[in-house]
């Protein structure tokens, strides 16, 4: 079939339409003829009534012109004079509808000249009564003249009525036949028509609706989300061929967007969609969404990395928060408990002081009797220092006694030398005697051996002296640093005095200022249970602080498991193809 | 500075024991009177230790050929010898007369005995420095009947030393100069014994012949 369906349905609603024209146009005809005929019959009825008005305006203008032959009276003018234009009137009428038919025109024309003639007769009558008086009158009536004209007529008219008549019985005939063709007409028309309409439309039906049905059948199915539904190929070319080609890229349009749906939902954000046209809303608005997505994606990744990393330092924030909690709670406890410490070293210091003051009195009276003691001992030292001048002198005596050793013994050496030398010259001598000399040598050998030992003792002597002479300037010495330290010593009693003195007058300022820190430290006492009860203040917001931070801990954890989780959620998004 | 502070401190310092120094001091007077005026015991053993020691029988007498009697003495650490049969006498040094014009080795001239001796100073010859002269240093006078040398010594040992010709060796290869030219050779302990005769002979050291 090469026709499209355009032209398979202006085919078939054309057959129908002819079919339909056919059949009015014989109804038309039909009705036409019946119109007609209906028409010629109230003409017939028409000129009837017109012969029989005639009729009747002559009878009526003859019963006028009696009243008036009989009476004289001028009131059956008027009556005639209607009844005569009446006939005059009718008879226009009928020449006007027997125009187009000379069989009836021609009676009429031999009527028209009688009726003017019969009118001429009654005015005879009337003139002869105005004039020559009833006599005359009833002498022309009585002639009887004007009774064959009236016959003459009354056969026309008859003749007439007769003709048309029979015409009307014709017509009726023709009518019942033109009725009871048209009848028939009207059920063949009706039956062909219900036949050729069942046709076209079981053939319409066949090829439009049928695969317009499986059409609709595949959209449901799309409008239900079901994307499964297969069109089955066709080889048709006409439209409903392209509809369901139309059809099944459709469908595969919609199956491409949704597998990239399906990856876009599975988290694959890779996927490439490629709008099928520019007015491609869907495509477009899946290649926006993906980007959107990716965007979103990637900032809800970086702001997931930005969240747990935030929630991470909050994390390790809270957490040094907490501990520094801790340590402050316990800087706290300490503090309290050194605020107790320092509370009981006031009261001590208190009775300390206390104490001091007495002693204070004690310490001025020691005081006193320490300067009588110093004086003793200055003048104490003064003996010494006249002791340690004798024994200086001593030792200086002593010194210049063993300078006077030092020269005896150094006569001796001289001695000894020349003892010394004595004993080689004889070796020698005693040498050069020869055997002779022998004795002498053993002689000279003994000297030698005396000078030796002089000269040996005289060494040590004088080692002896030396030491002695060091000895005695060690003591000068000693005795110059005894005089010095005795100097010294008679210089720190009397600093020793002056500091006894003001030693005293320290003790008696000690002693006010021991009692001023009596009251300092009562006053200090005082403060510290101030500072206690602030303290319980402190410790109170510490504690209310310390849950704070447990909470803001939890929160915070809570906040980084959360990042972790968007972190997770969000990197199973994947950005890019590889 | 109160009163039992001071007897505090004066007992913790130890106290001057007058008593013993004064009996150390007492005894150190009674030894020096005893020192001074020796006991007729201490005299007597003394004598008998120089009575044995002259009654020792002299040593096993050497061949006179076979050793050499030297005069010893010495020239700042070094030991010199000359023999006993050149030395006429050993004297200090008194009173010499430096020459003027003289070479430095003649230290000059001393009166000895009525007659004038040359001293010879042979510390410049042996190449040892001079210390100076005092009246500790002793002359050692040479001769041999005709010639008469003084020389110079630092000190000069009491007694002769007697040593074995045979264990005199020839003058060591470092002795160079003057010294190996004095030199007659080495005696055991460094002892450098003097050739006193070239000595004698030598013409430079003769002051009536310069």
């Amino acid at each position: 079939m090469k026709w499209s369906i355009g032209l398979k349905i202006v085919v078939g609603f054309a057959s129908i339409l002819l079919v339909r024209l056919l059949f009015s146009l014989l109804s038309f005809l039909s009705i036409q003829e019946f119109d007609e005929t209906a028409r010629r019959s109230t003409r017939s009825h028409e000129v009837l009534n017109s012969l029989e008005n005639t009729l009747t305006g002559l009878l009526n203008g003859q019963t006028a012109q009696r009243g008036y032959a009989l009476t004289g009276d001028d009131s059956y003018l008027a009556p005639y004079e209607g009844a005569r234009q009446s006939v005059d009137s009718h008879l226009a009428r009928l020449r006007t509808l027997l125009a187009d038919n000379p069989a009836q025109l021609q009676p009429l024309v031999e009527l028209t000249p009688l009726v003017a003639k019969k009118f001429k007769e009654y005015e005879e009558i009337l003139v002869a009564r105005r004039e020559q008086g009833l006599d005359a009158a009833v002498k022309l009536v009585a002639e009887g003249r004007g009774q064959d004209t009236m016959n003459a007529i009354r056969s026309l008219v008859d003749a007439m009525k007769t003709e048309e008549l029979a015409r009307l019985a014709a017509r009726e005939a023709a009518t019942t036949a033109n009725a009871r063709q048209s009848k028939l007409m009207t059920v063949v028309g009706m039956i062909c028509s219900v036949a050729l309409i069942t046709g076209v439309g079981v053939w319409l039906t066949r090829t439009i609706a049928r695969p317009l049905g499986a059409v609709t059948a595949a959209a449901r199915d799309i409008a239900a989300g079901d994307l499964s539904v297969k069109l089955p190929d066709t080889a048709r070319t006409d439209e409903v061929g392209e509809l369901f080609r139309a059809f099944s890229r459709m469908i595969d349009s919609l199956n491409a967007v949704a597998s990239v749906a399906q990856r876009i939902a599975s988290g694959d954000l890779s996927a490439e969609v490629k709008p099928q046209s520019a007015k491609d809303t869907l495509g477009n608005a899946f290649a926006t969404m993906r980007d959107g997505l990716r965007r979103s994606t990637a900032e809800m990744q970086e702001a997931a990395n930005v969240l747990a990393s935030t929630a991470s330092q909050i994390l390790a924030a809270t957490s040094e928060v907490a501990a520094g909690s801790t340590e402050t709670a316990a800087a706290l406890a300490q503090t309290t408990a050194t605020i107790e410490e320092v509370k009981q070293t006031a009261q001590l210091a208190s009775q300390k002081a206390k104490l001091v003051s007495e002693n204070a009195q004690t310490a001025t009276q020691i005081a006193q009797s320490g300067r009588a003691a110093v004086d003793a001992t200055s003048e104490s030292i003064g003996r010494i220092q006249q002791q340690m001048g004798s024994i200086a002198e001593t030792v200086v005596r002593l010194s210049e006694q063993s300078q006077a050793i030092g020269e005896i013994v150094a006569t001796v050496a001289d001695l000894a030398e020349q003892s010394n030398l004595l004993a080689v010259n004889a070796a020698i001598e005693a040498a050069r005697a020869g055997d002779q000399g022998k004795g002498f040598a053993v002689v000279a050998q003994e000297v030698k051996s005396l000078a030796d030992q002089s000269k040996q003792a005289t060494a040590q002597v004088r080692s002896i002296l030396n030491d002695i002479q060091k000895a005695i300037s060690r003591s000068v010495m000693a005795a110059e640093q005894g005089d010095r330290t005795v100097e010294a010593g008679m210089k720190q009693s009397l600093a020793a005095n002056e500091a006894i003195r003001s030693l005293a007058e320290v003790i008696e300022s000690g002693a006010q200022a021991a009692m001023q820190i009596a009251a300092s430290s009562q006053q200090q006492s005082v403060g510290m249970d101030q500072v206690a009860s602030a303290m319980e203040s402190i410790k109170e917001a510490s504690n209310q602080n310390a849950s704070g931070t447990k909470q803001t801990e939890t929160a915070a954890r809570n906040l980084h498991a959360v990042g972790q989780k968007l972190h997770a959620l969000v990197g199973r998004y994947k950005l890019a193809a590889n | 500075m109160s009163p039992a502070g001071t007897a505090s401190s004066a007992s913790a310092r130890p106290a001057i024991d007058w008593a013993s120094l004064r009996a150390r001091a007492a005894a150190a007077q009674a030894r020096l009177d005893e020192l001074l005026s020796p006991a007729g015991e201490r005299r007597r053993a003394i004598l008998r230790e120089r009575a044995r020691l002259a009654a020792r029988p002299p040593a096993a007498a050497e061949p006179v050929e076979s050793r050499l009697e030297l005069v010893e003495f010495t020239l700042l650490h070094e030991n010199y010898g000359v023999e006993v049969a050149h030395v006429r006498e050993v004297a200090r040094l008194d009173n010499y007369l430096p020459l003027p014009g003289a070479p430095a080795c003649i230290l000059g001239v001393v009166p000895l005995r009525g007659r004038m001796l040359t001293v010879v100073n042979l510390k410049p010859f042996f190449e040892l420095p001079d210390r100076g002269i005092t009246n500790l240093n002793k002359i050692i006078v040479l001769g041999d009947g005709s010639l008469e040398l003084g020389l110079l010594a630092d000190s000069v040992s009491g007694g002769l030393r007697r040593v074995p010709v045979r264990d005199i060796q020839a003058p060591p290869p470092s002795f160079t100069g003057l010294r190996a030219s004095f030199s007659r050779g080495l005696a055991p302990d460094a002892l450098i014994v003097l050739a006193a005769r070239r000595l004698l002979r030598d013409p430079r050291f003769d002051a009536d012949r310069t």
